[in-house]
């Protein structure tokens, strides 16, 4: 089987995957109408629980000023805005997405989580410094670029523990090794699961070039940043994406962002609380 | 003089520079010795770093991992060389690497004392 047959077969295995929930979809399409109204989205969310009680939890945290106030969902969505509401919808549902996933024997899928969720904080740490309009957008692409390896977990468990142990027995990448095993990345998976799940473009092309900038063509800062927050994640250890390595900042990524020296500690030293929090925050209480 | 991160500031450090915020508005001026408030003043304000007098970050690192025997600082610094691709070559990785190694140290040190 040629690379592309290999590639098409797992897409097409990709239709037994989790699907995202259809509240994403919904609200996404209907984010695009300039006809929706606040009260239209409000009754998609409320049909959906967990998101509901997020929703209002974020609203009412520090980060809006109306602590505990705001009760019902529709002044919620208002306040938080549409393009907010949709990131907080899709890292929902991301969140519990990667709650379902079950064990695997070749990594541990919590140490894994635990590192997507550290560049989720990252990112939107990132946006923060750089003055990036949508930070939550951000934290979703942080959240989301490393998705393809949950595929190769769920449906290539044989290659992965290879490529796994290729990065060790010769000190590299994953990415690299699992171009020599697999012929393909995590990277180009994440891309193809992202168009079916028609995330936005600016998101996959986070998911798609965060270890290869130079491929980069619209959203070069998103990217970098995601790129940026995966490297500062690996160079503290949190979590565990796979191999040990800290590979090297691309120069052209680092330029984008317009970043100081002296910013990196600042981010650096505030991911582990960042992490905290969005645990808690994405808890289930049930 | 050196640039010095905002958590390396320690009252009685002598500003080489003006410190400016965000929005180009003076804070401080050069010469001024700086104390606990201004140091609070640069955190309120989203300042990261100051240009300090007759200071530079090799020394204060030493100051800071006095702590340690050189035996531990030297197994923290090489377990963490391994792990990094490249940590000197430019000016961002060996920043990166300097203050992993810097948190790595500060997480040793606490578990340290707490023994």
């Amino acid at each position: 089987m040629s690379t592309n047959d290999v590639l098409s077969s797992i897409v097409k295995k990709i239709d037994t995957l989790p699907t995202l929930p259809t509240t994403f979809a919904k609200i996404n399409n209907m984010i695009q109408n300039p006809k929706t109204s606040a009260n239209d989205i409000s009754d998609v969310v409320s049909k959906d629980q967990v998101l509901t009680a997020r929703l209002l939890k974020l609203v009412n945290s520090s980060l809006y000023g109306f602590p505990g106030r705001i009760t019902t969902v529709s002044s919620a969505v208002v306040i938080l805005g549409f393009n907010a509401l949709k990131n907080l919808v899709l890292s929902s549902s991301v969140f519990d997405l990667f709650q379902v996933t079950g064990k695997s024997e070749v990594i541990d899928l919590n140490e894994f989580w635990k590192h997507s969720i550290a560049c989720a904080v990252a990112s939107r740490l990132i946006a923060v410094q750089i003055d990036y309009g949508e930070p939550e957008e951000l934290f979703v692409a942080g959240l989301l670029h490393d998705i393809g390896k949950l595929v190769e977990i769920q449906y290539l468990q044989a290659s992965f523990m290879n490529v796994i142990e290729k990065t060790r027995s010769s000190k590299i990448l994953i990415g690299d090794a699992e171009k020599e095993i697999l012929g393909f990345t995590h990277s180009d998976i994440g891309f193809l699961l992202g168009k079916k799940w028609k995330l936005p473009l600016s998101l996959n092309e986070a998911i798609a070039c965060h270890n290869d900038f130079s491929q980069a063509r619209k959203f070069p800062q998103l990217v970098s940043a995601v790129h940026l927050a995966d490297i500062l994640v690996r160079a503290k250890e949190i979590g565990d994406p796979g191999d040990i390595y800290v590979p090297v900042v691309d120069a052209s990524a680092w330029d984008s962002l317009g970043l100081r020296l002296s910013q990196i500690e600042t981010i650096m030293e505030r991911i582990e609380e960042g992490v905290n929090d969005a645990l808690k925050f994405f808890k289930r209480e049930n | 003089m050196a640039l010095i991160n905002l958590n390396d500031l320690k009252p009685g450090m002598v500003l080489a520079a003006p410190v400016y915020n965000k929005n180009g508005g003076l804070l401080l001026n050069k010469g001024v010795p700086l104390s606990e408030k201004h140091l609070k003043i640069f955190k309120t304000w989203g300042v990261t770093e100051a240009d300090i007098e007759g200071y530079d970050k090799e020394k204060l690192e030493e100051e800071a991992y006095s702590f340690l025997s050189d035996e531990e600082a030297q197994e923290i610094e090489a377990r963490l060389q391994n792990r990094f691709f490249d940590y000197s070559s430019s000016e961002i990785m060996a920043e990166i690497f300097r203050i992993a190694k810097k948190q790595k140290m500060e997480v040793y040190m606490k578990k340290g004392t707490e023994v």
